[in-house]
């Protein structure tokens, strides 16, 4: 054997020597799944760094429109992406309504909720957050592509503001604010759904000012990690995943944990097995509201009334007596992510709670999970004469909010609304459910097995369908007690 | 003017005034409705039927205004009389008593295994024989003593003489310690007058009961009232009140029938709360967890052991890196496992499992054969299944009857990084790897033989740097002692808190000097050290005895006290010292937090083999001894350290029990050492022999 060949051979065991322990480390570290982290991670989308606008925004820029004209100018297919969603239209796709024959556009405009009522008759306070221009009465041309209020969601110059029928506020720099934008970041998003139903933390009981700059302790994703609001609702087309059941049934576009995390992300067995029964956020969300209170009570019979100090926590003489609390427990119920909707003129008992949405879903629904709600109670103006929920025209020239006159804002309403008013009115118990998504703790402090189980679990397992505590008495397969689609079909 | 000038001050008083005394006439409209507030869903009711409350006699306690007899209310359906004679909480080594000296524990003056009649070197208190001359506790001052602890029943109910009811007609004329107790007030023995006390039955409210009132009952033991004991048990439920001298029903909480009537008092199978009471800090709440270091809080005492689902993180006590420790304080509490699922009845029909530890034919997996509900109901088994501990002294036979770890988990399924398993589950109990560190001090050392004029030990706590108790000091930690203990016939290595105890005995046969003796001789009538105490023991000078100073830890000091014993008239005094290990089964860490580092075990630097502080100082010629009914094994090196701490350095024999990494055994060195340099030497031959061969072939 010459010198090369004894070379070569020693480089080919050594070539079979590296390819077998390859082989083996390969073998023994297991390549089917990556390991939970890293897998996670690569779920996470990378930030992109922004464009400057600076130098290509021209001015000047003397209205909204102007500035969206100037956007336009780069991005005309944004713009026609923009008009085709709920955020532009505030009604979703034609949908089936459960507990209703027909199949109908719903959303913001045509709704009606427990806390400011409805959009209809009172658009110029309404659509201040509007991410459009403009829109003061039902004549608001939604084709016309200048008013689309593109700084809402791109300003980075923090500058930003809009005021009534969504024109921007007096004073602001709309050419400094045109410069600035870039991705969407929490402020951009939070600056109407933080605000949701007339001031911070009123409507959600998941989403406030707290989110702005939140410590880890208020939610782990966006404290500890940074997050933006887009970085989970991933966003094509300007159409935006994710979506809260008080203007959408249909449980379409929803995002869910696992869009990140694994399927079976605990390290216990026992806890994975809950993901099947469990939303991730019933035990991740152990309080909402969780630095700021939320409403959970609006008493609009109470309005009205002279007090000496308005307290927008507790009573305002235009919308009445209020509830506020902070750190509190959900509700949980079954959520298969559908939910029935009240619609305009839709009869009620008067006598019991209405629930103008709700969680559809049940124990035996193997889709169905437990999910933790905010729950929001009101006492609203009902038609005693048709025995339907009441739109008053709160806003503006004769509205409740100037001349207190409950009879005149529901006749002023009537022609805006398409709901006759009987002349009669009285006021009814309502209830709305927000599932709860966001505020997730960290780790540690999620609830732990007794926060539910045991004794003093904060479940109430009988009227979620269980004959008892289900760490004792068995879970839903054990029990026998889901029904396969086999089943319901025949 | 001047009439115009004070309607001029009145007015403008008036509407100074006025914003003040309008504002709380317009209030706020309320809510006008209620339903947003939840309702919480309401627990179901016990099923257990209504009790007509009896007393002694049979009589209805509300007719008859007697004590509650629970032997008579609860025996109206249960086997009282069995299950308060199968119930080693209320025998308390009732049934295992032997002559002075003849106990497991060695000691001369013990006369049982358990709370009634082995010395209890925490609180200094033991049951005297029947014919001691200057007894520490008669039967009585036990029960009012001990009794905080002690279910009822047993030795409070029985004479040790003859097993006859201590208030039956007995002979008063014979004084011996079950007829005579000390007076509280003078602290001198008088007669015992059982028919006016009654006697302590077993308290089935203490367990059974939501929230027993366990004050009233101490207090009303510690009075002397021993008929009243359960009765006082119910203080606060609205069912019977205190009165000036005694207890009263309240005839308004109960039906015709003599059965209560308020739905707040439940009869129920008993949870961690209710073992709490005695036994200390187990709870099923998830409150953050706050304790105090006492011998009210026993298992923390004595071994740091907290049953608790609430996380350590959330805990209001001071502990280093606790942010970091989202744990519970232990798991199975977290997985709302209570006390009773693992030291059940040994006749529960739920819960027996006849199959476990190989005790049924090899072809059955399960034996459906059990007690029927009606037969357990009527009369449950309370000699509830135990484990293997160091401390649980009575009822010995019962040891390891309880399901063990293995029984319920699949260890062979979860350990796969573990090497060796079977050795190491053989040799090792689960609770070394799962209990890594306990986080509550625990106590060290009891030192008796220089208390206070209040008659305190001088103690110290492991775990923790700074006074015990103090918000400022800072829990850090114990990491257990490991040591080889008896179970089922052979040794395996647990985690243990070894509490060392240094007193004064006196006397043959020997029996502790009384503390009262102790405090005469060495106290003034002031409370002040004797003059003889401060001159042997002020080192510093300041003519007092500061607590640092307060320990014997010189032949000097020693034979200064033990002089003045002499002079008070006690016996030979000598000082003992005894080491009573505790053995670590609870607060229980979560899986991913076991001990998975091999070297903590396996290494020159083991922590098995590593030195365990006994004190922070020593008393010379005294060498503590491990208590011999323990069924522990510490075998070592005893040695004061240059802090003049005394340590043992344990050496396990590597025949009982090998750890490799550890122990070195000669003949395995030299043939390991033998068979590499045979190995080498073989190599090197072969290559020799070659490369010569090939040389003569190349010349060839």
């Amino acid at each position: 054997m010459n010198r090369k060949k004894k070379i070569a051979a020693i480089a080919l065991a050594c070539a079979l020597i590296a390819a077998v322990a390859a082989a083996w480390v390969t073998h023994r570290g297991g390549v089917a799944t990556p390991p939970g982290d890293a897998y996670e991670w690569s779920k996470v989308p990378k930030k992109l760094s922004p464009t400057n606008h600076a130098a290509l925004v021209r001015g000047p820029l003397k209205s909204g429109p102007a500035v969206t004209r100037e956007c336009i100018r780069c991005h005309p297919e944004e713009a026609n992406d923009f008009m085709k969603t709920a955020h532009w239209n505030w009604v979703g796709d034609e949908t089936f309504i459960p507990g209703h024959d027909t199949r109908e556009r719903i959303g913001k405009k045509n709704l009606i909720n427990n806390f400011c009522i409805s959009v209809e008759s009172n658009w110029p306070k309404c659509t201040t957050c509007h991410a459009g221009y403009g829109w003061k009465n039902d004549k608001f041309d939604f084709k016309k592509k200048e008013n689309i209020d593109c700084l809402v969601c791109h300003d980075h110059s923090g500058g930003y503001a809009k005021d009534d029928s969504g024109l921007p506020a007096k004073g602001v720099d709309l050419l400094a604010a045109a410069q600035s934008v870039g991705r969407p970041t929490r402020s951009n998003c939070g600056a109407c759904h933080f605000n949701g139903g007339g001031g911070n933390a009123v409507k959600h009981g998941d989403l406030d000012g707290s989110l702005n700059k939140p410590v880890e302790r208020v939610d782990v994703h966006m404290g500890r990690l940074d997050l933006q609001c887009v970085d989970c609702h991933k966003t094509k087309k300007h159409r935006i995943p994710g979506r809260s059941m008080s203007v959408s049934v249909s449980g379409m576009g929803k995002m869910d944990c696992s869009d990140c995390h694994t399927k079976k992300p605990h390290e216990s067995e026992r806890l994975n097995e809950h993901v099947a029964a469990v939303a991730c956020q019933a035990c991740h969300i152990p309080f909402m509201a969780v630095k700021e209170p939320t409403k959970i009570a609006w008493d609009w019979s109470t309005a009205g009334k002279d007090v000496p100090v308005d307290d927008p926590h507790e009573y305002l003489k235009i919308k009445g007596s209020f509830v506020y609390e902070k750190n509190i427990a959900p509700t949980y119920m079954w959520f298969n992510g559908r939910s029935g909707r009240y619609l305009k003129g839709d009869k009620i008992d008067p006598n019991k709670i209405t629930n103008i949405n709700y969680p559809l879903g049940r124990i035996s629904d193997p889709g169905s999970r437990i999910w933790p709600f905010k729950v929001h109670y009101a006492k609203q103006p009902y038609d005693v004469g048709y025995n339907y929920l009441l739109i008053p025209q709160t806003v503006g020239k004769g509205g409740y909010w100037t001349d207190f006159n409950w009879n005149q804002a529901a006749t002023l309403a009537q022609k805006f609304t398409g709901l006759k008013f009987s002349g009669k009115m009285g006021f009814t118990k309502t209830g709305m459910y927000w599932p709860l998504s966001h505020m997730v703790s960290p780790k540690g402090k999620a609830l732990q097995c007794t926060d539910c189980h045991g004794d003093n679990g904060r479940l109430a397992w009988r009227a979620l369908g269980y004959s008892g505590d289900p760490a004792k008495s068995g879970g839903r397969e054990r029990m026998r007690l889901l029904i396969s689609d086999e089943v319901k079909s025949k | 003017m001047k009439k115009n000038i004070l309607l001029l001050f009145v007015s403008a008083l008036a509407v100074l005034l006025m914003p003040a005394a309008a504002k709380p006439e317009v209030a706020v409209p309320p809510l006008t409705f209620d339903s947003y507030k939840k309702a919480p869903e309401k627990a179901r009711a016990s099923v257990h039927p209504r009790v007509i409350f009896l007393d002694k006699n049979g009589g209805k306690v509300t007719e008859t205004k007697s004590a509650l007899s629970l032997m008579r209310t609860c025996g109206q359906c249960h086997d009282t009389a069995f299950i308060s004679r199968k119930n080693y909480h209320a025998l308390a080594g009732f049934d295992e008593m032997s002559p002075a000296g003849k106990t497991p524990s060695g000691r001369p003056w013990d006369t049982g295994t358990g709370l009634f009649g082995r010395w209890e070197p925490l609180t200094y208190r033991t049951l005297s024989t029947l014919y001691d001359s200057s007894p520490d506790l008669t039967t009585a001052d036990w029960i009012r003593t001990a009794g905080a602890r002690h279910v009822g029943g047993g030795p409070a109910m029985f004479s040790r003489v003859d097993g006859l009811p201590l208030d039956a007609n007995r002979q008063k004329n014979v004084r011996n310690n079950e007829n005579l107790a000390h007076d509280p007030k003078t602290g001198k023995l008088a007669d015992w007058d059982w028919d006016k006390s009654g006697t302590v039955e077993v308290n089935c409210l203490l367990c059974h009961v939501k929230s027993p009132n366990n004050t009233e009952r101490v207090r009303t033991l510690r009075a002397g009232k021993f008929r009243w004991a359960s009765t006082a048990t119910l203080a606060g439920e609205g069912l019977v009140k205190k009165t000036s001298d005694g207890w009263e029903w309240n005839k308004a909480a109960f039906g015709a029938d003599g059965a209560p009537d308020i739905s707040s008092f439940e009869i129920s199978d008993p949870d961690s709360s209710n073992c709490r009471i005695c036994h200390g800090r187990a709870c099923k709440c998830t409150d953050p967890v706050v304790f105090k270091n006492s011998l009210d809080n026993w298992s923390v005492e004595t071994s740091g052991e907290i049953f608790s689902p609430s996380r350590i993180s959330a805990s209001g006590m001071n502990i280093e890196n606790k942010e970091k420790l989202d744990i519970p304080w232990d798991v199975h509490a977290e997985r709302l496992v209570d006390c009773s699922s693992c030291h059940y009845s040994p006749n529960n029909p739920a819960y027996i499992n006849k199959t476990a530890g190989g005790r049924t034919p090899a072809h059955l997996q399960f034996d459906s054969r059990r007690s029927s509900i009606n037969d357990y109901l009527i009369s449950p088994d309370h000699n509830f299944v135990k484990g293997h501990t160091a401390q649980g002294t009575a009822d010995r036979r019962l040891d390891g009857s309880m399901r063990n770890c293995r029984d319920c988990h699949d260890a062979e399924k979860t350990h796969d990084f573990l090497p060796y398993k079977k050795l190491h589950f053989n040799n090792i109990s689960c609770q070394t790897c799962h209990i890594p560190v306990v986080r509550a001090p625990l106590r060290r050392t009891t030192d008796w033989t220089l208390p206070t004029f209040g008659l305190a030990p001088r103690v110290q706590h492991r775990g923790i740097d700074g006074p015990v108790n103090e918000a400022s000091s800072l829990i850090y930690g114990y990491r257990p002692a490991l040591l080889l203990h008896e179970d089922d016939g052979r040794y395996r290595l647990g985690p243990y808190n070894i509490i060392t105890t240094w007193f004064w005995t006196e006397g043959a046969p020997e029996k502790p000097v009384p503390l009262e003796t102790l405090r005469e001789a060495l106290f003034t009538p002031q409370g002040d050290f004797r003059p003889e105490v401060v001159n042997a023991l002020d080192t510093n000078g300041d003519g007092k005895i500061s607590p640092s100073e307060r320990k014997l830890d010189s032949e000097k000091k020693i034979s200064a006290v033990a002089a003045l014993l002499k002079k008070a008239g006690v016996k030979s005094p000598r000082i003992r010292a005894e080491i009573q290990p505790y053995t670590l089964s609870h607060g229980i860490a979560p899986g991913s937090e076991a001990i998975r580092d091999c070297k903590l075990c396996h290494s020159g630097k083991s922590r098995i083999n590593k030195e365990i502080v006994l004190s922070s100082y020593s008393i010379p010629g005294v060498s503590p001894k491990l208590m011999p009914d323990s069924i522990t094994l510490i075998k070592g090196n005893m040695a004061v350290t240059k802090n003049h701490a005394l340590t043992i350095v344990q050496r396990i024999d590597p025949a009982v029990l090998y750890i490799h990494g550890t122990d070195r055994t000669r003949w395995t060195d030299i043939i390991g050492l033998l068979a590499v340099a045979g190995s080498l030497f073989g190599v090197a031959a072969h290559a020799l022999l070659r490369i010569i061969s090939a040389r003569r072939r190349g010349k060839g």
